[in-house]
């Protein structure tokens, strides 16, 4: 997916002359055709997240639409007050690409993990927060980032992502995308969990009946749904997906706080739904383990396994309401 | 850096500037009186002498850019705004009201002729970097200066955009350090000592100037002289915190002042009088 964010950008940088790229000490070699090309625009520099931020600040204020690239938790954690103050204040479009979403990194350890990623860039007015599923996905996200009004911010998965969303119906900036239709239960999650959350539904049809207990057993009887922005995303657009559902479960690589599941609560209360809400997420502490990746999910449930057995063992579909 | 007090008296115009502060201080009732006053000459010499600027035509891509970091002044920055013609003087006396378009720092968007919002401090210097690699993207050779303060260079942010701006050889763009030699706690030699501080700048790739801040043909003479080709500037204005009111100046006390009352402004006014 990271391969598809920067080629995406280098083919903006060939089109768009308002398009710059900034890069902190990447990976030797990283963007170095664009380079090539646009020598001015391409900008490979220091390990000083703070300063690059307001530099990009700075470019965008003069009419730039600058992509900076590092690792998720740089960005978010290390430049935060340069992310509000520089960029969000002034309402720019500055766009951080931020490698290893969730726990990408869980080799390196809790300093490179992005798992408070989406709360930190929610409480931030004006900042989109997009999560892609796959490469296709990524490539149409940075397109529209080329032009889209304000600043953004770019959850990277690990890669090697298969492409799931090409039969889906066009994205749209702030439309959640249907996956699978279906109820009355339904799935709500983001980013590269939206192929586990596929998986897990294909598990409960291949396992046959009774796959939701209290369930009819027919094979649409869990909806699944991908946020790819979890802002801009009103809670009517919840609304929308929840309506004549009984229970939700929302999936995401990320704390229990800040992220879609609140937002799913946030619209569950505020407008009054009666539903019944379920939350599979990652624990509220910092990892105290390494290993890969799909180790931590397989840990807190989130492989198509966990995600499939959280499902059959909702009552009735809606066991809360 | 030592602190000292003034001797020499300030001509009318810098006594009039500094009314003029007073009047944003006497409506908001607050203010950040020390910055403010160590700050007038610095820029007055920039929006008088130096700043290419038209408030009728304030978005002119060739204009100079200039970004307060240490937003905290913006008093004296609202001031040369206002003299400049980008709102009128009486707008001053809303300082800090709940509709005023000027508050206690400075915000783009609310203030006409402001160019970045600032307030924390360390920001603007990597901003005014990231302009000057615009400008020199689209060839422009506009100036863009940048004004800090002393007690601000405790923040590493600032030496990580001194980095960069050596690195990249911006010629274009000037850091003005207010040097007034005293942060809100105390002397900046005693909270962190900076010195020597034009060696700092000079190694960081900058031309280090050291000159008397509140001078106005020293400050001209720095502001408009060429820089050495593919170097930015650094001009360390050696000034008095409180400049133009005797009890104020070099007192920690007076770095920020709330619920001011008749009677202050009064003092206020006279001092500056008599400055």
């Amino acid at each position: 997916m990271r391969k598809a964010a920067l080629a995406a950008i280098a083919a903006l940088l060939d089109h768009d002359e308002r398009i710059v790229f900034i890069g902190s000490d990447l990976g030797a070699g990283t963007m170095s055709e664009a380079a090539t090309r646009h020598p001015h625009r391409v900008l490979m520099e220091g390990i000083a997240e703070q300063h690059l931020i307001g530099c990009a600040a700075g470019m965008a204020l003069e009419g730039y639409v600058p992509f900076v690239h590092t690792i998720g938790t740089f960005l978010t954690r290390r430049a935060l007050e340069q992310v509000i103050v520089d960029v969000a204040l002034h309402r720019l479009p500055v766009r951080l690409i931020a490698a290893g979403g969730g726990m990408v990194y869980a080799p390196l350890g809790p300093t490179h993990e992005a798992i408070d990623d989406f709360a930190l860039m929610r409480a931030i007015p004006g900042m989109a927060v997009i999560a892609p599923a796959d490469p296709i996905e990524m490539h149409t996200v940075i397109d529209d980032l080329a032009t889209a009004p304000g600043p953004a911010y770019v959850r990277v998965a690990k890669g090697g992502e298969p492409d799931i969303t090409s039969s889906l119906s066009p994205l749209r900036a702030g439309r959640p995308r249907p996956v699978i239709h279906g109820g009355p239960l339904v799935v709500l999650t983001t980013g590269a969990l939206l192929h586990e959350c596929t998986s897990a539904v294909e598990v409960l049809r291949a396992a046959g009946t009774p796959k939701l207990s209290g369930g009819s057993g027919s094979d649409d009887e869990v909806g699944l749904w991908h946020l790819p922005y979890l802002a801009p995303l009103e809670h009517e657009e919840v609304a929308a997906i929840l309506a004549g559902q009984q229970a939700v479960l929302v999936v995401e690589e990320h704390i229990p706080s800040g992220g879609l599941g609140t937002i799913v609560a946030e619209a569950i209360v505020t407008l009054g739904l009666r539903i019944g809400f379920h939350h599979l997420s990652l624990p509220h502490r910092y990892p105290a383990a390494y290993g890969s990746q799909r180790d931590h999910w397989a840990a807190h449930g989130l492989t198509a396994e966990g995600i499939a057995a959280t499902l059959a063992a909702i009552p009735g579909g809606g066991g809360r309401v | 850096m030592t602190q000292h007090r003034s001797t020499a008296s300030l001509d009318d115009r810098s006594r009039y500037l500094r009314q003029r502060a007073i009047d944003a201080l006497e409506g908001g009732r607050r203010g950040h009186i020390g910055s403010t006053m160590s700050l007038i000459e610095i820029l007055r010499v920039l929006y008088e002498d130096v700043l290419n600027v038209d408030p009728s035509n304030p978005s002119d891509p060739g204009r100079d850019r200039l970004i307060l970091s240490k937003g905290h002044g913006c008093i004296a920055l609202y001031v040369m705004l206002a003299e400049r013609g980008f709102f009128p003087r009486e707008t001053l006396a809303t300082f800090c009201r709940y509709d005023s378009p000027l508050g206690g720092h400075p915000e783009h968007g609310h203030a006409p002729g402001v160019e970045a919002s600032t307030g924390s401090l360390g920001h603007g210097l990597a901003v005014g970097v990231g302009m000057a690699l615009a400008a020199r993207i689209r060839g422009q050779g506009h100036r863009v200066v940048v004004v800090l303060g002393d007690g601000e260079l405790d923040e590493g942010s600032v030496w990580e955009s001194a980095l960069a701006a050596g690195h990249h050889r911006l010629s274009h763009l000037t850091a003005v350090v207010d040097c007034n030699a005293l942060q809100s706690y105390g002397p900046v030699t005693e909270v962190w000592n900076l010195e020597p501080l034009v060696d700092k700048w000079r190694s960081f790739g900058f031309t280090a100037l050291d000159i008397d801040g509140h001078s106005l043909p020293a400050l001209r003479a720095a502001l408009t002289s060429d820089p050495p080709p593919e170097r930015p500037r650094a001009i360390l204005a050696r000034t008095i915190k409180g400049r133009g009111v005797d009890f104020a100046e070099n007192a920690p006390d007076w770095h920020h002042k709330s619920q001011l009352s008749p009677a202050d402004i009064r003092a206020l006014r006279e001092a500056v009088a008599r400055a």
